[in-house]
């Protein structure tokens, strides 16, 4: 009787040891400086381990998180005052204050910005990992992985690779380049960006126009994005005008996407090219 | 008695910390009169108030009978030219320099000199000694040659009036003498009726025909030199002593100025 | 040595030169960019004869030309605000960026940017909040820097200093708050572009700026006679403080248009003029026409270079009138060193 119950508090105490060690690898307050890592904790319904956030994430609910940060200033205080145990950071943040995060003691995580569908996957993945929902976003990776090899099995064949100018800035006038995730957009619905030689975003409408691209899209909103439109209607005598294929994108799903966004975005844009 | 050229009557100009008050004089056509007096008894508001550059507060100035406070800038200018102290030491050359002094005469939409401007710059600047310099800039100017291409430019204004404000006051004696012997001469050649400033008692004695002594804002005396070259007059004003004798070479009065240290043994 | 026959005989040759350099500039401007189109293709084109459907003819009229046309006259503007400022404070280093004219247009399209107020009331709200910036520091300044009735230059000038370097830094808060977008779009702004799609706009600014050179030249003798001191320009009857008022509004109106439309083109009023000084002198008869004429090609040829040099990417303007103005602006004070 006696050996069994000290064997049966051995395998409870260490039972207990064990789940709580697993437990304190998993952050419990978490700060994200970054709209895309918001989007991905939501994605991974960890919206419970956020505490503090930039004033630029969409957050289901105020209360979710607190504002600490701008889209490239971080309020230090405010973050300390959380009392985090993770700060996860992307290249707009200063490196001067991820410094001094590490030099407080805080666990910093560094996420750069996705340079492609796989580094998002990746990224995705990464995170799932520390937050205990490894599962999950193990899922949903294959999931839009799957999704994605089906968009482009669906494309249909073109004699030449369609000409496409990815817009995501005006005054100045902005292209997505290569080695980004948004060229990965371009790449996976089968075109060819007229822009895959910069290696800075400023081009020149000149430029644009002797590329004569065959589709136009446009990231940007309001009012600009309108007035662009219009500018480009203006020539005539481009491919895009001419055959009514000027496209508006959501910023949202362009700039800072999670996978799911991605593939949302990428059947529009499969889409408006070959309708 | 023929019309005065200018009438100053009960006249009153200057700023809030300093006014001339009850200023009445005639300038006499062709005459030339100096105006004396220590540092800060109002010459040069004077002639703001005559140029118009400080308003009237009170009492009036007539030219050749007629209210000068109808007058616009350009009228004025038309009629009485000013050289004044501060030299100008931009690059202008000596020629347009000098033609400025048409301006008042453009129109609004004239963009060029005629003829007749033409004609009278050089008159002036040969009559001032400065036309062999008209390519030069004003800068590349000795000091009395700028003063004779100040007067050449006035007298292009083609004025009833001349007033100089101490045009000798930079210039050694040499180059005092002739620039006040070519105004003389010039008031003289061309009755050009001359007011002037000048510090210098003596040099105001040999060469103006009347004067008028200012003192903290009002004319303390005015008449001819002998009249007002009195040292009794001259010691109220300037407040030290001097003695008054006569020129030698003139007979006009001349002051001599007493050093305060000298025991006088007079 | 010269007489003055002769002078004005220069005069005229300088203009027919200028008048050249202008032609060549806009030929050339036209012929280059991302395709090089020939001399004789372009004449056709803009004759109106020639392919219309072409890239060429798309890029001639729809992108090259506007451009031209709008360098010329904010080129032109900028120069002759930079010679008439210049002309009242008698002092060759004034020009609108200097009097805070360019920092109060910069500080309101900041101020719009942010608020986002071009995103939902349309793009046309920038160039009105420069011209309203820059209007508000002209009255601000002249506000500040008026006694009594009595316009004093010292007080203006030291004014507009002051008030664009408070321009500056508000602008710097504004920047500091706003997010990454924005700012791209802001310091964009404020180093300038010659890309306006509204080609009214275009026009207009050629007007006011053709205009403002005939109206200012009907002040050139004031101008010459301002040179003398402001006491001596009323001895020659010239009515200083009415003319002063008026011509620094003058200056002010060519500079805010310029500044509302085109951006901050900074160096332009300071570079032409005092370049022109050192050949033709100071006489503003042909200095306001001349530095005109200079000024418009030179923003023409600074545009050419700013969209082809890096091509194909472009570097704003306000960049290229920056190195190559006080490039040239050291090489002259180095050699009048050396005269003396």
């Amino acid at each position: 009787m006696e050996l069994r119950q000290i064997r049966y508090c051995l395998l409870f105490f260490l039972f207990l040891i064990f789940s709580i060690t697993g437990k304190a690898k998993i952050p419990q307050r978490i700060v994200s400086l970054a709209p895309v890592i918001t989007k991905n904790i939501y994605l991974l319904h960890s919206e419970n381990l956020l505490v503090g956030c930039t004033s630029f994430c969409k957050l289901k609910n105020p209360v979710d998180a607190q504002v600490v940060a701008s889209a490239i200033q971080v309020n230090i205080e405010k973050v300390i005052l959380l009392k985090p145990d993770m700060i996860i950071a992307s290249s707009l943040t200063n490196p001067e204050t991820i410094k001094t995060f590490k030099k407080l003691n805080i666990n910093v995580l560094y996420l750069p910005l996705q340079k492609s569908f796989e580094d998002m996957c990746a990224d995705l993945q990464t995170l799932g990992k520390i937050l205990g929902k490894k599962g999950l976003a193990d899922q949903i990776v294959t999931k839009a992985k799957k999704e994605v090899k089906s968009i482009r099995a669906k494309i249909p064949l073109q004699a030449s690779p369609p000409e496409i100018f990815f817009q995501i800035g005006a005054n100045p006038l902005f292209s997505v380049i290569s080695n980004t995730f948004q060229e990965d957009f371009i790449a996976f619905a089968g075109g060819k960006n007229i822009a895959e030689d910069l290696t800075i975003g400023s081009i020149t409408r000149e430029k644009v126009l002797v590329s004569n691209p065959d589709v136009i899209f446009i990231s940007t909103m309001g009012m600009v994005g309108q007035e662009e439109k219009k500018r480009w209607e203006s020539f005539k005598n481009l491919k895009a005008v001419k055959n009514k294929k000027i496209f508006f994108i959501d910023q949202e799903k362009t700039c800072s996407p999670t996978p799911d966004l991605f593939i949302e975005a990428l059947k529009e844009i499969v889409k408006d090219i070959y309708q | 008695m023929t019309e005065p050229l200018l009438k100053i009557e009960n006249f009153s100009c200057g700023y809030s910390s300093f006014k001339l008050e009850g200023i009445n004089f005639y300038l006499p056509k062709g005459i030339f009169t100096g105006i004396i007096g220590p540092n800060g008894s109002g010459k040069t508001t004077l002639f703001r108030g005559i140029m118009g550059i400080l308003p009237i507060l009170k009492g009036n100035i007539s030219l050749n009978g007629k209210n000068m406070s109808s007058f616009s800038l350009k009228q004025r200018a038309q009629h009485i030219a000013i050289v004044s102290q501060s030299a100008d030491n931009d690059d202008i050359p000596v020629e347009d320099y000098v033609m400025m002094g048409r301006y008042p005469y453009f129109h609004r939409f004239q963009f060029f000199e005629n003829e007749e401007d033409k004609t009278l710059a050089y008159r002036y600047m040969k009559k001032t000694d400065v036309f062999q310099h008209r390519h030069k800039l004003i800068s590349e100017l000795s000091g009395g040659e700028q003063q004779r291409a100040a007067i050449a430019r006035a007298l292009t204004q083609q004025p009833d009036l001349l007033l100089l404000d101490e045009p000798t006051s930079h210039l050694d004696i040499a180059h005092q003498v002739s620039i006040l012997d070519l105004i003389r001469q010039l008031n003289k050649d061309f009755n050009l009726t001359v007011l002037m400033i000048i510090h210098d008692l003596n040099a105001a004695s040999e060469y103006c025909d009347r004067l008028i002594l200012l003192n903290e804002g009002k004319i303390h005396s005015q008449g001819s030199t002998e009249e007002v070259i009195i040292h009794q007059k001259i010691e109220e004003v300037y407040k030290t002593r001097v003695v008054v004798q006569n020129n030698p070479c003139s007979g006009k009065p001349a002051v001599f100025l007493v050093s305060g240290n000298l025991k006088t043994n007079k | 040595m010269i007489t003055k026959n002769e002078k004005y005989y220069m005069w005229s040759v300088v203009l027919v030169i200028l008048l050249f350099i202008l032609a060549a500039s806009t030929l050339l401007a036209l012929s280059s960019g991302e395709l090089k189109i020939g001399l004789k293709e372009v004449i056709k084109l803009i004759i109106g004869k020639g392919d219309k459907a072409s890239v060429n003819s798309m890029l001639i009229n729809q992108i090259r030309m506007p451009r031209v046309l709008l360098g010329i006259a904010v080129g032109g503007a900028l120069s002759l605000s930079g010679v008439i400022l210049q002309g009242i404070y008698r002092n060759p280093l004034v020009e609108p960026y200097t009097l805070g004219i360019s920092g109060g247009a910069s500080l309101g399209v900041a101020f719009v940017i942010v608020l986002g107020l071009q995103l939902k009331l349309g793009e046309f709200m920038l160039p009105l909040a420069g011209f309203v910036g820059a209007a508000l520091i002209v009255f601000l300044v002249y506000f500040l820097s008026s006694g009594k009735g009595n316009v004093s230059i010292e007080r203006m000038l030291l004014t507009g200093v002051m008030v664009s370097f408070i321009a500056s830094s508000a602008m710097m808060i504004l920047m500091a708050l706003s997010d990454t977008e924005n700012l791209h779009g802001i310091i964009f702004w404020t180093m300038g572009s010659l890309d306006e799609p509204n080609i009214s706009l275009i026009w207009l600014t050629m007007i006011i700026s053709i205009t403002g050179l005939i109206f200012s030249c009907f002040f050139a003798k004031d101008l010459n006679a301002l040179r003398l001191g402001r006491e001596k320009a009323m001895h020659l009857g010239i009515r200083t403080n009415l003319v002063t008022k008026t011509l620094f509004f003058l200056a002010s109106l060519l500079a805010g248009v310029c500044v509302a439309v085109a951006g901050v083109i900074g160096f332009v009023g300071l570079i032409i003029p005092h370049i022109l000084r050192q050949i033709v002198g100071s006489d503003y008869r042909i200095l306001l026409i001349s530095s005109f004429l200079l000024g418009g090609s030179f923003l023409v040829l600074s545009d050419l270079v700013a969209r082809t040099i890096i091509s194909p990417n472009e570097l704003p303007i306000g960049v290229i009138t920056g190195i190559i103005g006080g490039t040239i602006f050291i090489i002259m004070m180095n050699s009048k060193k050396k005269k003396k």
